[in-house]
């Protein structure tokens, strides 16, 4: 498996970044470990760099938004609708299932 | 990330002049249009997205059943996946990159074998329980599942680093590479073809050391 690493060899970009969105369109990214709120770190868009605060405590491998997203927006993910956003989202907001909603097979009321 | 990882198996034995085949149409929702895209005429394209997809989306809904309550599963959403569409995005990254040639139906048996070089992938509805001569079942788990296929070995992949180390007995190819970015996906995708082959070859998997087994007939509604 993975070759014993040497102190001297750089970083592995792996440790640099502590969320990732694959696609540059998306307004939504995975954290790579759990956050805490307040905690500031970096994210991986596409091929870019950019520092995000998560402004509550995000678990591990969950959705936390990129910039603000109005209510009733598409949230973006893989460059794709993954649902639409129940309430105004706010940047570096823990995006999951208490403030968006799927747009498919919903059963009618 | 262990979806993408199998979809660059999909695309070895697709161009290898194997078939792949994936399955669980409704975890196509939302992500049917990239799928059709794909597929080798309009009319294979129209079956994906109206026969498949679109027929049971309509079926869920006239059941009464809500997808928000049953998939994801309670114990996907814990894990962070929130809608139906963000599970098939990930999902259907399975399914590689190549050209779809055709659809099956439940318990379809597999066409013809195809000439040298004449690579397809089939999609079809629940694979499970088609007669459709698969070697080897790739079931990849986000936090451990006793899935194991009644008809074909099959094979358990991961890159949940927490659930590798948790479930060592249970996860067949540990992934977590992929996730640090640790090991190129290309190099793992080397290591995992062999474990293919060993499985394919009579290596018991973890599955059938343990005797797990948790198959199901095609349903709505929560699996427990």
């Amino acid at each position: 498996m993975a070759p014993a690493k040497t102190r001297n060899e750089p970083t592995p970009a792996w440790r640099s970044y502590g969320a990732v969105a694959l696609n540059p369109t998306d307004n939504v990214a995975t954290v790579l470990r759990a956050m805490a709120a307040g905690e500031t770190f970096i994210v991986r868009i596409g091929a870019q760099f950019t520092d995000l605060t998560a402004v509550e405590p995000i678990p591990y491998c969950h959705n936390i938004s990129l910039r603000a997203i109005a209510k009733g927006s598409g949230i973006l993910k893989y460059g794709t609708s993954i649902g639409q956003a129940d309430t105004p989202i706010a940047q570096g907001m823990h995006v999951h299932v208490h403030n968006i909603t799927s747009l498919r097979a919903r059963a009618k009321a | 990330m262990a979806n993408p990882l199998l979809g660059l198996i999909t695309d070895r034995i697709v161009d290898a002049g194997g078939r792949a085949i994936l399955g669980e149409t409704l975890e196509w929702l939302g992500a049917e249009h990239l799928l059709a895209a794909r597929a080798a005429t309009p009319s294979v394209a129209q079956s994906i997205t109206t026969a498949a997809v679109n027929a049971r989306e309509a079926a869920a809904v006239a059941a009464g059943v809500d997808l928000l309550g049953t998939n994801p599963t309670p114990t996907n959403i814990q894990a962070g996946l929130s809608t139906i569409e963000e599970k098939s995005l990930g999902s259907i990254a399975k399914s590689g990159s190549r050209r779809i040639e055709g659809m099956l139906g439940y318990a379809e048996p597999r066409p013809r074998p195809l000439g040298h070089g004449r690579a397809r992938i089939r999609a079809g509805i629940r694979d499970r329980f088609r007669r459709c001569g698969r070697a080897v079942d790739l079931v990849h788990t986000g936090v451990g599942n006793s899935y194991v296929s009644r008809i074909a070995p099959t094979l358990k992949v991961s890159a949940n680093l927490a659930t590798c180390r948790l479930a060592e007995g249970q996860i067949d190819f540990d992934a977590s590479t992929a996730f640090t970015g640790e090991i190129p996906a290309e190099d793992l995708a080397d290591d995992l073809v062999l474990t293919i082959c060993d499985i394919a070859g009579g290596t018991a998997s973890w599955g059938e050391i343990l005797g797990e087994g948790d198959e199901v007939v095609s349903r709505f509604g929560a699996a427990l």
